[in-house]
C-alpha cells in the first residue's frame, strides 16, 4: 500500500507539473488571439481538463500501463510495481529539467521513455511491445502533421467562406454557427463512441443532433451580436471568432486532459491493478478516483501556477487573431481527442505546432518560425532515453534496496 | 514544457512596426511642414528640428526592432527582402525629414519672392500628402493581410499605389520648375540662398521619391504572391 500512496503522491506531482507547465502552451492560441484572459484560461483549463481526464482519459491511461511493456512476462508483481515506479519518478525528473532549462520536451515521451528503460532492466529487449512502441513514435510524427492538415483546410475554409466574399460580416453570421456545430458534433460523437459505447450509428446520431443543436443556440447569439457591433468588417468578423474560440479554448483543454493525465496516472494505474488483482492481469477496469488524482493534480498545477505561466506564454502575440487561434484550436484538439480515443499517447504542444505550420501554409501568418521543429525533434531523442536511463537506474535501486 | 511560442511567433507583428514606422514619417513630414511655413515666413524654427530628431529615433528604434523579427524567423509571408527595403525607405523619409529641418537653423534665405515661396509650399504640401498616403498603404497593407489577399483589398492598396505615383511625378516636374526659378534669380539673390533653397527642394523631391519607392515595393509584394 505505502507503494501506491508514493506514486500517487508523484502521480499528483507529475499531474501538477502538466497542469503548471504543459497546459499554457495548450491554451497560449486563445490567451495570445484575446479571446480569453488568462485567469479565464486557468478556470476553464481546470474544470475542461478535468472533465477530460476522468471522461477520456482511459485508453491512453492503459496504453502507458500496460501497451508498452509486458508485464507479465516479467512474472515478479513486486518488480513490476517498482518498474512502474522508477518510469514515473524518471519522466517527472526530465520534465523538471527541460521546465528548468527551457526545453520544449513532450511530459508523454518522457513517460513512454521510462515504461522502456524499466522494461527494458526488468526483462531485456523481448518484454517490450516494439510493434505497438512503433505506432506510438509514428502517431509523434502523424500528429503534428494531421493538426497541420486540419487547421491549413479550416483556415482556407475561413478564408473562402468568408474572408474573400464581398460581405464577410454577414458571411460570418453563417460559417461561425457551423464551426460551432461541428464542434459540439465531434465532442459528442467521440463522447458516445468511447465513453458509452453505443452503435456507431447512434454516436453518429447523437453528435449529429448536437451539432444541430449547437448551430441553432449560437446562430441567434452570434446575430444579436453583429446588430450591437458597428466596426470594421474584419474587426466584426475576428470578434465573432473571438467568441466561438472562447468555445474552441474548453475543447482544447478537454482534450488535452484526456491525452495527458495518462502521462501522470498511467503507471499508478498499473499498480493500483496489481495491488487490486494480487496478479498480472491486464484486464481489470480502473476505478474513477485514479483518473481524478490526474485531473486534480492538473488542475491544481494551473490554478497554483499555470495561469501565471499563461500570462507570460500566450499573452499578447500580436500576429495572432482570432480565425487563425480558432482554426489552430479546432485542429489541436480534434486531433489529440482522436488519439485519446485510439488510446494514442501524444505530444498536445507538437500538435499545436503542427497547428500553427498548417495556418501558416494557407497565409495565415506574416512570420513563424519553423525551425523550432528541428528543436522539437532533438527533444525526442533525447528524451526517451534519458527517461529511460533514469528509470532503469532508479529500478535497480529501488529493487536492490528495497 | 518550456515555452514554445515565444520560439514560434515574433510576437509583435511586422506589419503592426512598419506602420509605426510609417506613423513616425508622417508625423515628422506634418513638423517639417510647419517648420517650412514658418522658415519662409522667416519665424523661428528651432523647436520642430529637436521634435523631429526625437521621432527619428523612435523610427530607428523600430527600425531595428522588425530587422530583428526577420534576422530570427524563418518561415514569412511576404519576402523578407520587400518588407526590410520599405523599412529602409520610410527609414530614408524620415532622416531626410529630419536632416531639412537641421538645415533650416543653419541658414536664413535675406531675399525671397512670393512666387518661389509659393512654390516651395505647393512643393511641400505634395511632399506631405505623398508621406501622408504612405502610411495609409502600409496600413492597407495590414487589411490585405488580414484578408489573405482579398480581391477587393488588393484592389484598394493597387488605387492608393496609383495616387501616390502621380505625386511623385507632379513633385518632380515642380521642383525642376522651382530649380530654374531659383537659378534664374542668381543676381537678385545671394547664390549661397540660391544653393541652400535649391538643396531644400531636392530634398523634399527625395522624401516623395522615397515615399513612391515604398508604394513600388509594397505593388511587388501584393502581386508577387
Amino acid at each position: 500500500m505505502f507503494i501506491m500512496i508514493f506514486a500517487g503522491i508523484i502521480g499528483f506531482f507529475m499531474a501538477f507539473s502538466i497542469g503548471a507547465n504543459d497546459v499554457a502552451n495548450a491554451m497560449a492560441t486563445a490567451v495570445g488571439s484575446k479571446a480569453i484572459t488568462p485567469r479565464q484560461a486557468a478556470i476553464i483549463a481546470s474544470f475542461a481538463e478535468f472533465l477530460g481526464a476522468v471522461l477520456f482519459g482511459t485508453a491512453v491511461t492503459k496504453t502507458i500501463a500496460s501497451g508498452i511493456v509486458n508485464i507479465e512476462a516479467i512474472g515478479e508483481p513486486t518488480l513490476i510495481m517498482y518498474g512502474a515506479l522508477s518510469a514515473l519518478i524518471a519522466a517527472t525528473a526530465w520534465v523538471m529539467v527541460a521546465t528548468v532549462f527551457g526545453m520544449p520536451v513532450s511530459t508523454t515521451h518522457s513517460i513512454i521513455g521510462g515504461m522502456i528503460g524499466f522494461g527494458l532492466v526488468s526483462g531485456g529487449i523481448h518484454i517490450i511491445y516494439w510493434s505497438r512502441l512503433a505506432q506510438i513514435v509514428l502517431s509523434w510524427f502523424l500528429s503534428p502533421f494531421l493538426g497541420g492538415l486540419i487547421s491549413f483546410f479550416v483556415f482556407k475554409s475561413i478564408v473562402h467562406s468568408i474572408l474573400h466574399r464581398n460581405n464577410p460580416v454577414k458571411c460570418a453570421r453563417l460559417v461561425s454557427p457551423i464551426a460551432v456545430g461541428v464542434t459540439f458534433f465531434v465532442i459528442i460523437y467521440m463522447f458516445f463512441l468511447k465513453n458509452v459505447e453505443t452503435a456507431h450509428i447512434t454516436s453518429l446520431s447523437s453528435g449529429i443532433i448536437a451539432g444541430i443543436l449547437g448551430f441553432l443556440i449560437s446562430r441567434p447569439l452570434i446575430t444579436r451580436f453583429i446588430a450591437k457591433n458597428d466596426n470594421s468588417q474584419y474587426d466584426v468578423v475576428e470578434t465573432i471568432f473571438r467568441k466561438v474560440q472562447v468555445l474552441t479554448s474548453i475543447y482544447v483543454s478537454f482534450s488535452h486532459g484526456a491525452n495527458d493525465v495518462a502521462n501522470a496516472v498511467g503507471p499508478l494505474a498499473l499498480i493500483y491493478i496489481i495491488l487490486q488483482t494480487g496478479a498480472l492481469s491486464t484486464g481489470a477496469e480502473l476505478p474513477p478516483y485514479i483518473l481524478m488524482i490526474g485531473g486534480l493534480g492538473i488542475a491544481v498545477g494551473i490554478a497554483t501556477y499555470g495561469y501565471k505561466v499563461m500570462n507570460t506564454v500566450g499573452y499578447q502575440i500580436t500576429e495572432l487573431n482570432n480565425t487563425r487561434g480558432f482554426s489552430i484550436d479546432f485542429s489541436t484538439a480534434t486531433t489529440v481527442l482522436l488519439a485519446s480515443v485510439l488510446g494514442l499517447p501524444i505530444s498536445t504542444t507538437h500538435t499545436v505546432v503542427g497547428s500553427v505550420t498548417g495556418v501558416g501554409m494557407a497565409r495565415g501568418f506574416e512570420v513563424v518560425n519553423f525551425s523550432i521543429i528541428k528543436s522539437i525533434i532533438y527533444s525526442w531523442f533525447i528524451t526517451v532515453p534519458f527517461a529511460a536511463g533514469v528509470a532503469a537506474l532508479a529500478y535497480i535501486l529501488l529493487t536492490h534496496f528495497f | 514544457m518550456a515555452n514554445i511560442f515565444n520560439k514560434l511567433f515574433s510576437y509583435k507583428s511586422p506589419l503592426v512596426l512598419l506602420s509605426q514606422e510609417a506613423s513616425y514619417c508622417k508625423q515628422a513630414a506634418e513638423m517639417l511642414t510647419k517648420a517650412l511655413y514658418d522658415y519662409l515666413d522667416k519665424n523661428d524654427v528651432t523647436k520642430y528640428s529637436s521634435a523631429i530628431h526625437t521621432l527619428e529615433s523612435e523610427a530607428d528604434t523600430v527600425k531595428v526592432e522588425l530587422k530583428k523579427i526577420y534576422e530570427r524567423m524563418k518561415w514569412t509571408h511576404f519576402s523578407k527582402i520587400d518588407i526590410v527595403d520599405i523599412a529602409y525607405n520610410l527609414d530614408a523619409v524620415i532622416d531626410t525629414t529630419d536632416d531639412i529641418a537641421k538645415l533650416l537653423n543653419m541658414n536664413r534665405v535675406d531675399v525671397l519672392d512670393d512666387k518661389i515661396k509659393k512654390m516651395i509650399l505647393e512643393l511641400t504640401n505634395i511632399m506631405f500628402k505623398t508621406v501622408q498616403e504612405v502610411e495609409e498603404i502600409i496600413d492597407e497593407l495590414q487589411q490585405v493581410a488580414e484578408s489573405v489577399f482579398s480581391k477587393r483589398e488588393v484592389s484598394e492598396e493597387d488605387r492608393l499605389i496609383e495616387a501616390i505615383g502621380n505625386e511623385e511625378r507632379y513633385t518632380d516636374k515642380l521642383g525642376i520648375e522651382i530649380g530654374k526659378e531659383l537659378f534664374s534669380r542668381k543676381k537678385t539673390m545671394h547664390p549661397v540662398d540660391v544653393l541652400f533653397l535649391n538643396n531644400i527642394v531636392r530634398m523634399l523631391m527625395k522624401i516623395s521619391d522615397r515615399s513612391k519607392n515604398v508604394a513600388e515595393r509594397v505593388q511587388l509584394l501584393l502581386h508577387h504572391e
